[in-house]
């Protein structure tokens, strides 16, 4: 089971899109797929037409007292299954603050799942607290979505730095841009001219484009309502094989 | 919660049904789509009789290979596309290292192959949220020539138990369907009339103890004679290993039941059968010695250093040549009208009620005191040469005793239906033993000589590469040595075999009873 992490600490950057176009790839793949939403705003639970409810709430999930496996949904997809979001984890940092060892806990929690899926994508809430330091131990893989900016670049560069000053070197850097419009030059500039250290960045970007927009309308996956040769949908494809290649 | 399955009875389509359920709930309904489907499992039915179902599935131009359970359904393995022939062909993984067991060396055929409509329906919560599936399926019976029954799957999507309960009410309420308690692939055999999930290598031939001794000889003979039927076209057609070794075994077999025979039916009368199974015997032989070979290929080599290994692979190349070659004589023979008139003639023999050539008095007698007399025959024929073998004896007393021994397994396998099973099970348990240690011995040494004969061959084919005669020799010896071992723990094996306890089993098994009816014979006289 590999575990992926969407995550960046800015919101609004088409991360809860990246999670769940990348898993419904997975799935329609053959992998068995489960998408944890860990935000309390749900987004990937509403794409996914699942009620942002979890039984017991984030305290009991996080206590143990809740079979993780109990608290799944199917999604409408073959082999994509969901763990929704639910409006107490907003709470979720004291219940972990709670735990004896609150920066392993994500990971011990998904451990009863590990023969059952082989790809795990948590989609993060954007912000930098327990739940997101938990994310970073127990995923093999960090997919950070940057709008190419050079403050995104610079959010990059600190959490590099942060990766590198918790000795979290298991897990695989996967940065990519998001929400790219090569039309615009400081766009451009940024993705031709990236600096050395910030190699790390996939060669696959997604751009902006109102196909990916209209997931919130159509609430399900990109792939699963628009033809396979739209640009948005192949370079979502061309992440997901990049991204197979570095785990 | 379960996947479902219910039966649509002839006459009703799936369309209907998936129209009637339609009213009570909220279905989003797709497009239909027709579906090839083909069922796989070896000609002896391995899969099925391991439980599974083994179906590839085409729709359009893409193909899916599923293994599932049949008792629930569950996935065992997928596979994309087709369905290749052995196990070592699938693509590496768990799905394969499953399959290997379950089917080792034989090939998949297609049993069955059908064509169907599948409307498939997602039903829906109010947040338009798939939380059930159906797939109604109707078959094709067009090109069987038998109106084949539809089937509606109803399958849950988790986290959804209650909407799932409510689906299984409607389809109760508003379609009357039946719940199927038997797999969707049975009862599709049944349909068509397969006679499905039967190893047809099994001799499953019941008496009763009173049954003339002539019917039930002639009866377990049919039977050989059926198994080598139904094995001679997959030897033509070279399918797999295992119908030439089924074959043989059948020949082999029938060849030992003519030695009880011969006190029901008078020699002469079946001298011709008792030649053509000797040639047959002969001629499949070579064969199945180069199958042997080929098989353990890879036993061979492993038992050598790696950087020897590599040097080994003239010798498969040449038991390839060797085997193709036996094969083809073999096969040219099973198309002669020798062999068409055997089986022609045999059968008719065989099936003949009234007393075919000169019957002898034994033919009346019940079967019980024909196979008492044999298997006690036998047995006291075996502890007479078991115990007169000593470490010094030379290898061909033990030569001599594996084929009393095999003989005696052959007299008792056919009459086992006579006996109490558990205790006719625990006085083969120690016979079996002793039969793979008086085997595992003749075959290194038989592996050893043949590989000496090979290196000749070779070398008289002009041959000219030293190494893999260099390999050859480490096997011999490595086989000789495993020899020397098998042979330390003949004493063991027989003993226990001819010990007390085991006697005792025996006696009252075959002996005593025979003593018993004797006794009471000749006070009746």
């Amino acid at each position: 089971m590999k575990i992926l992490a969407t995550y960046n600490i800015k919101g609004g950057v088409g991360k809860t899109a990246t999670t769940v176009n990348l898993a419904y790839l997975a799935a329609m793949e053959g992998a068995r797929v489960l998408v944890w939403d860990l935000d309390p705003q749900g987004a990937a639970t509403y794409y996914f037409r699942v009620k942002p409810k979890v039984k017991g709430g984030a305290k009991k999930l996080v206590k143990g007292k809740s079979e993780v496996e109990d608290l799944l949904k199917g999604s409408d997809y073959e082999n994509l299954d969901l763990l929704p979001a639910d409006f107490s984890y907003r709470h979720m940092d004291l219940h972990l603050d709670d735990t004896k060892k609150p920066m392993a806990r994500l990971k011990k929690m998904l451990q009863p799942l590990a023969d059952d899926y082989d790809y795990v994508f948590l989609d993060c809430p954007p912000s930098i607290s327990l739940v997101s330091e938990n994310v970073f131990t127990a995923a093999d893989g960090l997919i950070v979505p940057i709008i190419p900016t050079t403050l995104s670049l610079r959010t990059l560069d600190q959490l590099m730095t942060f990766r590198k000053k918790n000795k979290l070197h298991k897990t695989v850097m996967l940065p990519f841009f998001s929400m790219a419009d090569r039309r615009r030059k400081l766009h451009r500039d940024i993705m031709d001219g990236l600096p050395d250290e910030l190699d790390v960045v996939l060669k696959a970007y997604i751009p902006n484009c109102s196909d990916v927009e209209l997931m919130g309308l159509k609430r399900a996956p990109l792939p699963s309502y628009t033809q396979k040769s739209k640009k948005a949908v192949r370079s979502y494809k061309q992440l997901w094989k990049e991204i197979k290649e570095k785990i | 919660m379960q996947t479902e399955d219910y039966l649509i009875p002839l006459g009703t389509g799936a369309e209907r049904i998936v129209d009637d359920l339609d009213g009570s709930l909220t279905l989003s309904v797709a497009a239909s789509e027709t579906f090839t489907t083909t069922y796989w499992d070896t000609a002896d039915w391995r899969i099925y009789r391991d439980g599974g179902l083994l179906e590839t599935v085409r729709v359009g131009r893409k193909s899916e290979t599923l293994w599932r359970r049949r008792e629930n359904g569950d996935e065992v393995a997928r596979w994309a596309g087709k369905c290749p022939g052995f196990a070592w062909d699938f693509p590496e993984g768990e799905g394969r290292n499953l399959l290997e067991p379950v089917i080792i060396m034989r090939a998949l055929l297609p049993m069955v192959t059908v064509r169907g409509t599948l409307r498939r329906a997602a039903v829906l919560n109010g947040d338009d949220k798939t939380v059930a599936r159906i797939e109604a399926v109707d078959l094709d019976g067009k090109k069987s020539g038998v109106p084949l029954p539809g089937l509606v799957r109803i399958l849950p999507v988790r986290g959804y138990d209650a909407d799932f309960a409510k689906l299984k009410c409607a389809i109760t309420t508003e379609t009357r369907l039946a719940k199927m308690d038997r797999d969707r692939g049975t009862v599709l055999f049944e349909a068509l009339g397969i006679d499905y999930g039967v190893d047809p290598n099994k001799i499953d031939v019941s008496f009763k103890p009173e049954m003339k001794a002539g019917s039930a000889v002639k009866s377990v003979l049919l039977h050989l004679l059926d198994i080598m039927e139904a094995n001679s076209q997959g030897v033509i057609d070279d399918v797999d290993t295992e119908f030439l070794h089924e074959f043989r075994v059948a020949v082999r077999r029938s060849r030992s039941a003519l030695v009880p025979f011969k006190d029901c039916f008078q020699k002469e009368s079946f001298a011709r059968f008792k030649d053509d199974l000797s040639w047959l015997g002969r001629d499949t032989g070579d064969p199945r010695d180069m199958d042997v070979w080929l098989l353990k290929f890879p036993n061979y080599k492993a038992m050598l250093p790696d950087e020897v290994k590599p040097q080994l692979d003239p010798l498969g190349g040449f038991l390839k040549k060797k085997r193709n070659a036996s094969y083809a004589k073999l096969r040219r023979d099973l198309k002669t009208k020798r062999y068409d008139a055997f089986v022609r003639d045999w059968r008719n023999f065989l099936e003949a009620d009234g007393p075919q050539g000169a019957v002898q008095p034994m033919a009346e007698e019940p079967v019980s005191a024909l196979a008492d007399k044999w298997i006690g025959k036998f047995y006291k024929r075996l502890i007479k040469e078991g115990s007169a073998i000593d470490p010094q004896s030379p290898a061909e007393a033990l030569h001599d005793l594996r084929k009393t021994c095999k003989k005696f397994r052959y007299q008792i396998d056919f009459f086992a239906s006579l006996y109490p099973k558990t205790k006719f099970k625990s006085a083969v348990k120690e016979l079996k033993r002793l039969q793979e240690n008086l085997g595992d011995f003749q075959d290194l040494e038989v592996q050893a000589d043949s590989l000496r004969g090979f290196a000749s061959e070779m070398i008289e084919k002009g041959g000219k590469d030293g190494e893999v005669y260099l390999a050859m020799g480490m096997l011999v010896s490595d086989l000789l040595q495993r020899q020397a071992e098998v042979r330390k723990e003949f004493g063991e094996r027989f003993d226990r075999f001819a010990g007390e306890q085991n006697r005792a089993l025996f006696n009252e098994l075959f002996i005593d009873k025979q003593n018993t009816s004797n006794q009471t014979e000749e006070t009746g006289a």
